[in-house]
């Protein structure tokens, strides 16, 4: 591949640029989680192991506090308990000089009216006893308690020791007191640390002074929050919130312990560099470790696909040549490896290729005569496509009118149908009039055959009527004879008063009266017989004007009958009618029937006639695709004949390419 | 590489998942919450004693009462056999708070709510070494901001102290609570006397005693407890000292601390609130049986660790309240 003329990366390249990231990225992520699990262990173990360190200097200090005060209290105690004169307690005060290194001083006394005891060869001073700390402590406690750190009058630090003696029956107070040292408590606070590298030292809170410290310049000195050294500074903040919780401060570790009851705090820290100096160390070994591993891992890679690719080497050199169309090389193969087998599956393909070459050439020449048929063929199908075009067009615009046709035999079957359905509309209408007729004829008739009724009583009633006169005529003739028979009575009496009279004329004065009533007599039937005559005018006239009533009776009679014939005639004619008009209201109902069915066809006709319109639609439709599709054909007829065109030429270019490769086994370069 | 990044990504849940599990196994099973109660007998732990049962009832868990636990040997023994016999948390008021240790290892798991005395906090763990208590600081605190609201505008003052036992949390935080109180207010203290009287009214009054003979100026007499304050006051009023003008203040709001506030001797108690911390304890005790946590309980510090009750002022006007 060193070789390889063109510029392309190589496989060994490609396999290293790709694996060697790959571990590399492993590799530091495995020494980041290392590294940080390590670092967070060391800084866990750093804490608990500070705050043990602390703990146990507290202890300590505190333990040492209780003892001495616990030595000092025995010795109290003694002094209470016994009532010692003074010689006695001086001897147990010269005693306790340099008894105990803490407080080689010993014990000494002071009363409230200024007598003060103490060891012989002790040197305490008791200038200004009533202001002195020791002796105001012991004033304020009976149990023996320590005072704040305080300067002796030798300038070197100390805390004493102070309580009341519990003295009976007296009025006078006696404090006892002894000074210790602080040098035990600085020994542990800067000597008795567990944690290498941890410092520490003790600050009384009550105050914030310095009581313990490696440096000595610090001792006594008080702690600031605005302290220039920002750790003390931050300690010093810590301490005024009494906030003692374990703290990173200016990059110290620090952790605080109260020792005891007596307000004092100790302050360990050890600085967060030294904790990570292993954590760092171990992290330059394992980056070390790391660069050497990738190193390492990239050479033996490199090697290895160096080793593995190197026989792909000869087969490029092959395959380019290949690549340049000799295909008359052949290619050893000595190994047993997939390349080996690469190597003989080229050489196969190598042979594979040339008989296909040969082919190709072969083919390639059969080809252009091919495309050349193929071109012509397509130049007559491009023809035959476009006759069969205009035919199809030609179909078209007949199923076009065939489709109009069909869509005018819908549109007029709709038109019947409406026209039908108009008509049987109609026939209803007329029906329902002659349904109305029938009611109101039949009604006439009814009405008719009561007039006839009525005429018949008329006839009856005009009878009886003429029958009435008549007895009317029979009566007056009576009367007419009876009338006669009083004017003959009227006539013989008349006769008979003239022969009364003249009788009375013959009687003379005698007959006188007589004759007067005769002649009334006479005067009376005188007047009776002209009624009688008057009567018999009137009769005469009655009996004239009932011969006119019965004529006229018998002449209304005769109209009456006249009319009663014809009223008959009537009724029948209506009857007649009555019937003709049933006659064709059947006809009419029959008709109707007959519309309905013609209705019914014609709906059918409409509908069929509306589904051939759709399908000659469908045709029409049919027929344009079918025209597209025959001009698309005429096209693509086209089309193939234009790639037959270039068909033929490719199959020119093709022979041309093959003739180039060399497959004649004469040039066979052997390599064995 | 991707293969091999999803098989580094599975192995690492499995391991959270494992641990988790793992972790998980130290909740109680799904049975019924048994509580256990080890403590001896005094007034207020008695009181404290019915509150947990009476809170116990009302939750309905089953609390056993082991009342004559007075040493820490008969406590261990206790705690062993109730473990034994399935407790699921004991509740211990210690008889030396100094044995914590001792009572965990006993208790072989089972998580522990110590009562009224509080152990180191090197010994206690969030959820499961927990303390149920009153802020002995506060004590001190409402003792020390009473004193400054009776005497306003007071910037010093002359104190007796009486403390409880040396290095006993109460008497460390009851004086912690006092003095820094004082001095965040400004207050300029001068302790004419300051010591021990181990709780007792006797010690505390001879002790006062002394303290006469030295003939200093006082404004006030403070004490870690009422039976102290009881014992000063009464002296006082014996020998002719107007407990009006020189207060004393104490702490507990004993019957006795009553009955002086009430006669005038005392001026000021703290209630503890007996009642109020064996509901509490009763409740981190159902909590911690069920593997939760102490967090949703009232007074739960910051840790999970610590619950405290709250102290209550007492004087002579509510002081009845408090019989």
């Amino acid at each position: 591949m060193k070789e390889n003329t063109k510029k392309k990366t190589s496989i060994s390249t490609k396999l290293l640029t790709i694996i060697v990231p790959v571990v590399s990225i492993l590799v530091v992520v495995l020494i980041l989680i290392s590294f940080n699990v390590s670092k967070k262990m060391i800084q866990d173990s750093s804490k608990e192991l500070l705050r043990s360190s602390v703990s146990s200097q507290s202890a300590k200090i505190n333990s040492w506090l209780d003892q001495n005060l616990s030595t000092l209290s025995a010795a109290k105690q003694a002094i209470e308990a016994t009532d010692m004169d003074d010689a006695t307690l001086q001897r147990m005060l010269n005693g306790f000089y340099n008894y105990n290194s803490n407080f080689p001083e010993g014990i000494y006394i002071a009363t409230s009216d200024g007598k003060t005891m103490k060891a012989s060869e002790s040197s305490k001073d008791f200038t200004g006893l009533k202001d002195s700390a020791w002796y105001k402590k012991g004033l304020s406690t009976v149990s023996l308690a320590t005072t704040a750190p305080y300067q002796n009058s030798e300038g070197a630090m100390i805390i004493s020791a102070a309580g009341m003696l519990q003295d009976k029956g007296t009025s006078t107070v006696r404090v006892m007191s002894a000074d210790m040292s602080l040098d035990s408590v600085t020994i542990i606070v800067n000597a008795s640390i567990s944690m290498e590298d941890a410092s520490a030292f003790l600050v009384d809170t009550s105050n914030m002074s310095i009581l313990a410290h490696r440096d000595s310049a610090l001792l006594g000195s008080t702690l600031s929050t605005s302290d220039s050294d920002a750790f003390l500074a931050g300690v010093a903040k810590k301490l005024a919130a009494r906030d003692y919780t374990l703290d990173d401060i200016a990059g110290n570790m620090t952790a605080f312990k109260a020792v005891g009851s007596t307000g004092w705090i100790l302050v360990s820290y050890i600085p967060q560099s030294i904790i990570f100096a292993d954590v760092q160390k171990l992290g330059t070994l394992m980056i070390i470790i790391g660069i050497i591993a990738i190193i390492l891992l990239a050479l033996v890679i490199y090697q290895v696909i160096k080793y593995v690719t190197k026989p792909i080497s000869g087969l490029t050199k092959n395959i380019t040549d290949m690549s340049s169309g000799d295909f008359t090389i052949e290619i050893s193969h000595k190994s047993n490896d997939e390349i080996a087998t690469m190597g003989e599956s080229l050489d196969e393909f190598s042979g594979a290729m040339r008989h296909m070459i040969a082919d190709i050439r072969d083919t390639a020449e059969n080809l252009e005569s091919q495309a050349d048929n193929s071109s012509n063929a397509a130049h007559e199908m491009h023809e035959a496509a476009k006759i069969q075009g205009q035919s199809m067009e030609q179909l078209k615009e007949t199923v076009d009118q065939l489709s109009a046709s069909v869509n005018d035999i819908a549109q007029n079957a709709t038109t019947l149908a409406n026209v039908v359905a108009d008509t049987r509309e109609r026939g209803e209408t007329a029906d329902e009039k002659m349904k109305q007729t029938v009611a109101v004829s039949e009604k006439a008739k009814a009405e008719m055959e009561q007039v006839g009724a009525a005429m018949n009583e008329i006839l009856d009633n005009m009878s009886q009527l003429q029958s009435a006169i008549n007895k009317v005529g029979t009566a007056s003739e009576e009367i007419t004879n009876i009338i006669g028979l009083i004017g003959e009575i009227a006539s013989e009496t008349n006769l008979l008063s003239l022969n009364a009279s003249i009788e009375a004329a013959r009687a003379g004065e005698a007959g006188r009266g007589f004759a007067v009533v005769a002649s009334e007599i006479g005067k009376l039937a005188t007047n009776s017989s002209d009624s009688v005559e008057k009567i018999s005018k009137l009769i005469e006239e009655i009996h004239s004007l009932i011969g006119d009533a019965v004529a006229q009776a018998d002449r209304s009679a005769a109209n009456v009958n006249e009319s009663s014939t014809s009223i008959h005639g009537a009724v029948d004619t209506f009857d007649e009618i009555y019937r003709n008009i049933e006659e064709t209201n059947t006809m009419i109902q029959e008709v109707l029937d007959k519309i309905e069915e013609v209705d019914s066809v014609a709906t059918n006709v409409a509908a069929v006639s509306e589904e051939q319109a759709a399908s000659s639609e469908e045709i029409l439709s049919t027929s344009e695709t079918m025209v597209e599709q025959a001009n698309h054909i005429t096209e693509n007829s086209q089309l193939v004949a234009a790639d037959s065109e270039d068909l033929k030429k490719s199959s020119e270019r093709l022979a041309e390419h093959v003739s180039k490769f060399k497959i004649d086994k004469v040039n066979t370069k052997e390599v064995e | 590489m991707k293969k091999l990044l999803a098989s580094l990504l599975i192995a690492a849940m499995s391991c959270t998942l494992l641990t988790g599990c793992g972790s998980g196994k130290g909740s109680a099973s799904a049975g019924g919450t048994k509580l256990f109660l080890s403590y001896t007998t005094d007034d207020f732990r008695q009181a404290f004693a019915d509150a947990a049962s009476a809170e116990a009832q009302a939750q309905g868990v089953t609390l056993t009462l082991s009342p004559n636990d007075a040493t820490v040997e008969e406590q261990v023994a206790s705690i062993k056999k109730a473990v034994a016999d399935g407790a699921t948390a004991i509740l211990c008021i210690p008889a030396n708070a100094s044995t914590a240790q001792e009572l965990e290892v006993a208790a072989n798991g089972v998580p522990i709510i110590f009562c009224n005395s509080k152990p180191d906090e090197d010994y206690m763990k969030a959820d499961k070494y927990i303390y149920v208590g009153s802020s002995e600081e506060q004590a001190g605190q409402f003792q020390a901001e009473r004193l400054i609201a009776n005497n306003p505008g007071k910037t010093s003052f002359d104190i007796v102290m009486f403390k409880g036992q040396k290095n006993h949390s109460g008497a460390v935080g009851r004086e912690n609570g006092f003095k820094n109180t004082m001095k965040d207010n400004g207050i300029q203290v001068n302790y004419v006397f300051d010591d021990y009287a181990d709780w007792s009214d006797t010690i505390a009054a001879e002790k006062f005693e002394y303290f006469l003979k030295t003939g200093q100026h006082y404004d006030a007499v403070v004490c870690h407890n009422d039976t102290m304050a009881v014992g000063v006051a009464t002296y006082m009023k014996n020998h002719g000292i107007d407990t009006s003008a020189i207060p004393v203040f104490g702490v507990d709001a004993t019957a006795d601390g009553i009955a002086a506030l009430e006669d005038g001797r005392l001026a000021f108690t703290v209630y503890q609130s007996a009642k109020g911390q064996g509901s509490a304890a009763v409740l981190a005790g159902i909590a911690l049986s069920k593997g939760q946590s102490v967090k949703d309980i009232e007074g739960v510090d910051s840790t999970n660790t610590y619950i405290y009750v709250p102290f209550e002022p007492v004087d002579k006007s509510n002081a009845a309240n408090y019989k």
